[in-house]
């Protein structure tokens, strides 16, 4: 199934993944990911909805449409099928309207995870070292302070301990002012994962787990981005 | 291309210098002199077409003129003459060819790139192995290799790989100078063939060095680089210079070397993963070469701190702390002994030691020092030296030689690493810059790390001790 996903956007000459199919091979791999379901008429979105729980999040795929909020492409916090089926409906005609020529395959469901810290876990190509993993805090302090740390892949468990533990941002991820520390153990576990899985699959260039939710208990990736090599 | 480098490369039996000049003041002449000079033990064979003798020894026409086999080729000639070389080369089993010359793909120049792949297919195919182009070569104080006549030729246990030549004789020459002594240098330039990776790989077994420095802007294979790496940091302290981590630094990189730097924090990532150490400066590549080199490794990061007045004791407080080492009060133990013999400062003195406290009170920083050394509060201990009260004196020499000597004596004991400061005299007063250079050379002399400042000790220290964390 994890090649046939591969083979089929070679196939399309697709080098970005949907988030399903990015979601399925890291499911398949072990890695933690919310799973999404494509939804192609409102009755599939409502039954898949009330399938993975609620509340629910729904976003356009398109393989035209890269960013699915400016397009009005996103419903989240949806906690009924009737709401389901409603939002279904806004997002096609939405799309349709702000995005003519884009040939809309339907929509993703997946359930709305309750929040948690956000970290980022992400995989880039080296021209000279290859395959670099790379973890921080999620939102602004990833995109305005860089605060993050890379390892070449394969890692072990010590560089992954080391990645969590070198950011600036790491006290954060200890509990602060009351909020439970985060499941570092989870966070690790994460990492060596998602280091095993980009080994295993040579053709991925670049891998965006982002956000992650860090709960007190485990972690789990909400949104998923993966391109393949040229 | 395999990492086994060719025992040749470090002790050849016999070596030719290809384009070897009468002219003192040409590369081509340095190498003679500097093979002469270094004792080393095999022929020697100058080739110039146009002379009869170099350095006092016969000169050969060509190579092909030299009697017998050769194992290691300098070539000082030009680029357009180096393809004959190699087939003169390879008729005389020639195994490594060091190519100082230059003006090949570092240039940008397209032709000289292909050239530059002609020379690396040609040796290939007599089975010789490149060390360059445009590179200073290898030093090697057992063989007696050198590549200046000027560099320090005491055999010892620092092995420093260079992408840069000028940086290679600068560290030896600076490093000569806080003491330490080399066992391998190699210039290796643009690393055509044999690269930093093979050279990392030969040092993690060689029993000869004990220590690496490596000075590197690019590589051609950042994984073999990194298994290199993480072979020789597994053996011994490696400490690597990454050049060009800047925009600006990458473009100075690209045009010196021909190799593509890479990112700084991708590149600081293997280093570290690698169980290397990253330094960011020249002097901080110094300073942990001295560490390593003279002191054994720390068994945590509690500092002792002897010397400098109220002021200085306050900054080399900070500057520890800072630089991450912890800065324990005095134990009850040496509480005791001041108590005793100097009971109006005994709850005044303190981690660091205010030496000008001490002063006419009978008890001396050395003495205090000891007491700190024996009470087992401390991992690692810094002793200032730079006594500018002592330099005031019309005996300053004898004084500060006298006090040296007696913290020399305890550094020559110490099982935990210990760092001396001594900065440079800073005066015009020739008196002055005599008594505080001959005070330093008698610390280097007894094999001690010795630093300009505070500073650069606890950093040095600190660095040093943080290893244990891999």
């Amino acid at each position: 199934m994890p090649a046939a996903i591969i083979e089929r956007a070679r196939a399309q000459k697709r080098t970005l993944l949907t988030e399903i199919e990015a979601k399925v091979l890291l499911a398949e791999s072990g890695i933690p990911v919310s799973p999404a379901r494509l939804a192609r008429t409102r009755d599939e979105a409502a039954a898949i909805a009330a399938e993975l729980g609620f509340p629910a999040v729904l976003k356009v795929v398109s393989a035209q449409i890269a960013h699915k909020s400016d397009v009005g492409g996103v419903e989240l916090g949806l906690t009924s099928k009737d709401d389901v089926g409603a939002a279904f409906d806004r997002i096609m005609a939405s799309a349709k309207q702000h995005a003519p020529d884009a040939t809309i395959d339907g929509v993703a469901v997946q359930r709305m995870e309750k929040p948690g810290t956000e970290v980022i876990v992400g995989v880039t190509t080296d021209p000279q070292f290859g395959p670099v993993l790379m973890f921080g805090l999620g939102g602004v302090l990833v995109e305005v302070l860089k605060d993050v740390a890379f390892r070449i892949i394969p890692i072990e468990e010590r560089d992954a301990r080391q990645m969590i533990e070198e950011i600036k941002g790491y006290p954060l991820l200890q509990g602060y002012r009351g909020q439970p520390p985060a499941d570092q153990g989870a966070l690790r576990s994460l990492l060596l994962k998602v280091s095993a899985f980009v080994e295993g699959h040579p053709e991925i260039a670049e891998l965006d787990l982002n956000p992650v939710f860090a709960y007190a208990d485990g972690a789990i990736a909400v949104d998923a981005r993966i391109v393949l090599h040229d | 291309m395999s990492h086994g480098l060719p025992e040749e490369l470090f002790s050849p039996k016999s070596v030719a210098i290809a384009g070897a000049s009468s002219n003192v003041d040409s590369p081509g002449h340095d190498y003679v002199r500097s093979l002469v000079d270094a004792g080393y033990g095999g022929p020697i064979f100058p080739i110039n077409p146009r002379a009869s003798e170099i350095a006092g020894l016969p000169a050969y026409a060509s190579l092909s003129d030299v009697p017998g086999d050769v194992d290691l080729v300098i070539s000082c000639i030009p680029a357009d003459g180096v393809l004959e070389l190699i087939e003169q080369g390879a008729r005389k089993r020639v195994k490594v060819l060091h190519l100082f010359t230059g003006r090949f793909s570092e240039t940008g120049d397209e032709r000289a790139a292909e050239l530059e792949r002609r020379v690396r297919e040609r040796a290939m195919a007599a089975d010789m192995r490149i060390l360059g182009p445009n590179c200073m070569g290898v030093f090697d104080s057992m063989s007696g290799l050198s590549f200046r006549p000027d560099l320090p030729m005491a055999r010892g246990n620092v092995a420093f790989i260079s992408q840069s030549g000028n940086n290679s004789v600068e560290l030896m020459l600076h490093g000569a100078a806080r003491g330490l002594r080399f066992s391998k240098v190699v210039s290796y330039g643009n690393a055509l063939d044999i690269n930093e990776a093979d050279l990392l790989w030969y040092l993690a077994g060689d029993p000869a060095t004990e220590v690496v420095g490596a000075y590197i802007e690019g590589t051609q294979s950042g994984r073999r680089l990194l298994e290199a790496l993480r072979a020789c940091a597994g053996a011994k302290p490696v400490v690597v210079l990454k050049g060009g981590r800047t925009g600006a630094g990458s473009r100075t990189a690209a045009s010196h070397t021909a190799a593509l730097a890479g990112q700084r924090q991708v590149w600081s990532a293997a280093l570290r993963q690698a169980g290397a150490h990253e330094v960011q400066t020249f002097d901080e590549l110094l300073d942990l070469l001295v560490m390593f080199s003279f002191t054994r490794p720390a068994s945590g990061v509690r500092v002792g701190v002897v010397g400098g007045g109220g002021g200085r004791a306050v900054q080399s407080a900070d500057v520890c702390e800072e630089a991450g080492l912890e800065v324990p009060r005095l134990p009850e133990r040496v509480r005791l002994f001041l108590r005793e013999k100097a009971p109006q400062l005994a709850e005044w003195v303190d981690n660091p030691v205010d030496q000008s406290i001490l002063a006419g009170s009978g008890v001396s920083g050395a003495r205090v020092l000891e007491l700190m050394m024996e009470s087992g509060a401390y991992d690692m201990f810094i002793a200032n030296v730079g006594e500018d009260w002592v330099l005031g004196r019309p005996d300053a020499g004898e004084r500060l030689a006298h006090l040296v000597d007696r913290f020399a004596e305890m550094g020559r004991r110490a099982t935990a690493p210990m760092a001396f400061v001594l900065g440079p005299a800073d005066s015009p007063d020739e008196r002055k810059w005599r008594a505080v250079e001959g005070a330093r050379q008698r610390l280097i002399d007894a094999r001690l790390a010795v630093f300009p400042s505070v500073d650069r000790a606890a950093s040095a220290l600190s660095r040093a001790a943080h290893r244990a964390t891999r």
